[in-house]
């Protein structure tokens, strides 16, 4: 399983790192995504992460996101990303 | 030899006060008593009586001349007799009963002191009367002796304070006063002792308002007699006097001397206001200087310019008066120094900053409002243990009288709820809402001052369609089931004003201004709201983390981090959100023309498209606001980007409503306001005080300013 680390805040201005992500998983069949640095993520923060985590169970992978914040994980339960992934 | 001690007490009875009565036949005719009365001044009251010599009745003097002075009454009366005008509400006492237990029973007979007078009999023969005045000043040296004697007949003591305390609280107006648009309140928090404060308020020569407040101090006399003998003066005094302060000051003056034999003292804080030419004339002895809000400044000032020595301690002293001129909107805030001087655990005293930033954030509420709010303060920063010293306040407000000002609800119900106030209602009306059925609104102007309410049961059982003319402002919903379960009905009816029953923010931001607004072109204007409000005008999109920090740091230094859970998780959040809004506020021809389509790109904001942030904080809520100068925003967007995630759906890049959404989930209560064309407001209030629950459901609110010009068509319907 490959691992891939945000930090920060997540929003508008992170399209890059969701790309970078994205690239990065190519190899395994599963992703974790590490949120334990991630300060904040905004509503287009999550609309950019949803559009990358339905692109990769596109492609087939498992992703695992690990180390959210409690407002994170709140975020995350308000917009069903929680279908997408597994929160860990 | 043993030394008896005396413990009787020389409470003495009514005798030594009676003074001969003069009684009048039923018969005499009203204008004959009109000229011996005129004839004689000085007789506070007639016994009259039928021709075998009972009583009938009493003619009080004041009452009667009172009467006498209306128009056309010489003409009317001229065939009345004495019965025609009797009060039977006469008070009796024997003349062997002790004063005290005489003023004891008066007061259960008469709490208001209304009459100035009783009547005196033995056995069953009358043999004069006894004014109030003359009673309470026995009573008054009375009182002395007994405390001279205090260590005999402490338990004695006890019980005659008990009723002095009692006492105390029944001369209190019980009621709030509304005259000629002067709408006033009062309340007096007792502490654990007697409590030595006074307030009063009335009206005289249906014309001025008078409102006065005293507090005692010092020692020996219990400072309840001194408060009675002050508010009987008070309210036996003639109209004259009553009308100058200075000269009512000196007569007070005099009166606390003879009875708080300089061993009390008392300040005193006595306003007259003429209500037909609005002047004010005060005087001030010794008291704390009470506050104006002077509504064309949109400021709160001391009345520190009228001062004078406490009464009773320098018999000759002469006090000053002053005159200003008070306009609509103004208020007053009277207090005593219990306001001032209660202190927190650390024993810091709450002090004046505080009651003057309380005051800047109440300027904008009922005169009941406005003091029970302040004692609300008071309590939690005393952490809920017993005041040291008694707390009084009057507030008063001169509402705008061009203005329908009654603030007024039409509540709509459904028919199971119709046989009843319901508990909404029962609050509204505590907050001292006009209420109405909202089946006669279709009549009434819709205004600043009159809002349309659904209950829950009526929005249930909604057919058919309202008249949209009725909404110019949208009804409020007055939610009992979550939005989640509702939130297609609510969007079809274009409700957007959703305030949720039992939502503890409503009263913490206040009823009345969530229903009515406090400014007219934002509806909830956080610069009005607090006292302590800071803006920040954002050029850039980069300064939002700065501006994040700052407010957080703000909040802490206010002790709201501490207080709030989650508030310093959720606070960015919704920051970050009303920013990109603003941030992105601005048309799509605009933004094209300046380049800047992409969605959350740093960069400078143009002229045009700046951003305002202000933020302020009292004990109960932390708001922050959010303005571009765009003015776009709809209902629409905000009903439908809740519909999509109350339900369940899927956030997408593109598609709004996600940030929306965020940001009512994550504040405590999210108010829109749009002024079309000019700006959108977007508001959050956070509670410091309460410990809500994160994923409670939230009140919200979308308001609009209304376009006077804009003509209403009453052909509209919404459509449910």
């Amino acid at each position: 399983m490959s691992t891939y680390q945000f930090k920060g805040v997540l929003s508008a201005e992170s399209q890059e790192e969701f790309r970078q992500m994205i690239e990065a998983a190519k190899s395994g069949s599963s992703v974790r995504l590490d949120f334990s640095k991630v300060d904040r993520i905004n509503s287009m923060g999550i609309a950019l992460l949803l559009k990358a985590l339905k692109e990769l169970k596109q492609g087939g992978k498992s992703v695992e996101i690990a180390g959210a914040n409690e407002m994170i994980q709140v975020s995350f339960k308000m917009m069903g990303i929680n279908s997408w992934a597994t929160l860990v | 030899m043993t030394n008896i001690i005396d413990t009787r007490l020389d409470i003495p009875d009514l005798r030594t006060l009676t003074i001969a009565a003069h009684t009048i036949p039923s018969t005499l005719k009203a204008l004959d008593l009109h000229d011996f009365l005129l004839q004689q001044p000085g007789i506070p009251c007639l016994p009259v009586l039928d021709n075998e010599g009972g009583l009938v009745g009493v003619i009080y003097t004041r009452e009667f001349l009172k009467t006498m002075s209306r128009a056309f009454m010489r003409e009317l009366s001229c065939r009345l007799t004495a019965t025609d005008f009797v009060n039977r509400h006469y008070f009796l006492a024997q003349v062997d009963d002790e004063v005290t237990k005489v003023l004891s029973s008066l007061l259960v007979h008469d709490p208001k002191l209304e009459n100035d007078s009783i009547i005196v009999f033995e056995g069953n023969k009358l043999i004069g009367i006894v004014t109030v005045a003359n009673l309470l000043l026995v009573i008054s040296e009375t009182q002395y002796q007994l405390l001279d004697r205090m260590e005999l007949l402490s338990s004695r003591l006890k019980e005659e304070v008990d009723i002095s305390a009692r006492l105390q609280r029944d001369l209190m107006p019980d009621k709030e006063l509304e005259f000629k648009g002067f709408h006033v309140s009062g309340l007096l928090s007792t502490s654990t002792e007697v409590g030595g404060d006074l307030f009063d308020y009335f009206i005289i020569d249906e014309r001025y308002l008078i409102l006065a407040m005293g507090d005692v101090s010092g020692h020996g006399v219990p400072s309840g007699m001194v408060v009675s003998s002050a508010k009987g003066a008070l309210r036996t005094l003639p109209d004259d006097i009553l009308q100058q302060p200075a000269k009512l000051l000196q007569h007070l003056n005099y009166a606390v001397f003879a009875t708080g034999l300089m061993q009390r003292l008392m300040t005193f804080f006595y306003i007259v206001i003429d209500t037909k030419r609005m002047l004010a004339t005060y005087g001030n002895a010794g008291h704390n200087f009470p506050y104006l809000y002077r509504a064309s400044e949109s400021r709160w000032i001391q009345l520190d310019d009228a001062a004078g020595l406490p009464l009773g301690i320098d018999e000759d002293e002469v006090y000053n008066q002053i005159t200003i001129d008070l306009a609509k909107g103004d208020r007053l805030f009277l207090y005593t120094d219990g306001l001032i001087e209660e202190m927190d655990e650390a024993e810091e005293q709450f002090g004046y900053q505080r009651v003057a930033d309380n005051l800047a954030s109440l300027a904008y509420e009922t005169p009941h409002e406005m003091i029970t709010r302040m004692l609300d303060v008071l309590t939690q920063y005393a952490n809920g243990r017993t005041f040291e010293d008694d707390v009084t306040m009057i507030g008063l407000h001169i509402a705008e009288q061009e203005e329908q000002v009654r603030q007024t609800v039409a509540v709509f119900k459904s028919p199971d709820e119709q046989k009843h106030p319901t508990p909404m209602e029962r609050w509204f009306r505590e907050h001292r809402l006009e209420l109405m059925e909202g089946a006669e609104l279709l009549d009434e102007p819709l205004g600043h001052t009159l809002v349309p309410v659904l209950t829950q049961g009526f929005f249930d059982s909604m057919s058919g369609s309202i008249p949209r003319s009725a909404w110019s402002e949208g009804p409020v919903l007055w939610a009992g089931v979550p939005l989640a379960g509702q939130i297609s009905r609510i969007k079809d009816a274009t409700i957007c004003r959703v305030l949720q029953d039992g939502d503890t923010m409503i009263s913490q931001i206040g009823l009345n201004t969530l229903l009515f607004g406090n400014d007219e072109s934002a509806f909830l204007d956080l610069k009005h709201y607090f006292s302590n409000t800071v803006r920040i005008k954002v050029t850039h999109t980069g300064q939002k983390e700065e501006i994040i920090n700052e407010i957080l740091s703000f909040a802490s230094r206010y002790g709201a981090d501490d207080k709030r859970p989650y508030l310093p998780g959720m606070l960015p959040i919704t920051l970050d959100e009303m920013l990109e809004n603003g941030f992105m506020a601005a048309p799509d021809s605009y933004r094209e023309s300046t380049g800047q389509v992409e969605k959350g790109a740093r960069r400078e904001l143009a002229e045009a498209e700046q951003v305002e942030v202000c933020y302020g904080i009292n004990d109960k809520v932390l708001g922050i606001s959010v303005t571009d100068p765009w003015g776009r925003f709809t209902p629409e967007i905000l009903l439908r980007g809740f519909e999509r995630y109350c339900t369940g759906g899927e956030i997408e890049a593109g598609v709004g409503g996600g940030g929306l959404y965020l940001l009512w989930r994550f504040c405590d209560y999210l108010h829109v306001h749009v002024n079309p064309g000019r700006h959108t407001v977007f508001t959050v209030f956070y509670s410091i005080q309460d410990h809500i629950d994160p994923e409670a459901e939230k009140s919200f609110q979308f308001t609009l300013t209304r376009n006077s010009n804009q003509k209403v068509n009453n052909d509209e319907h919404i459509p449910v």
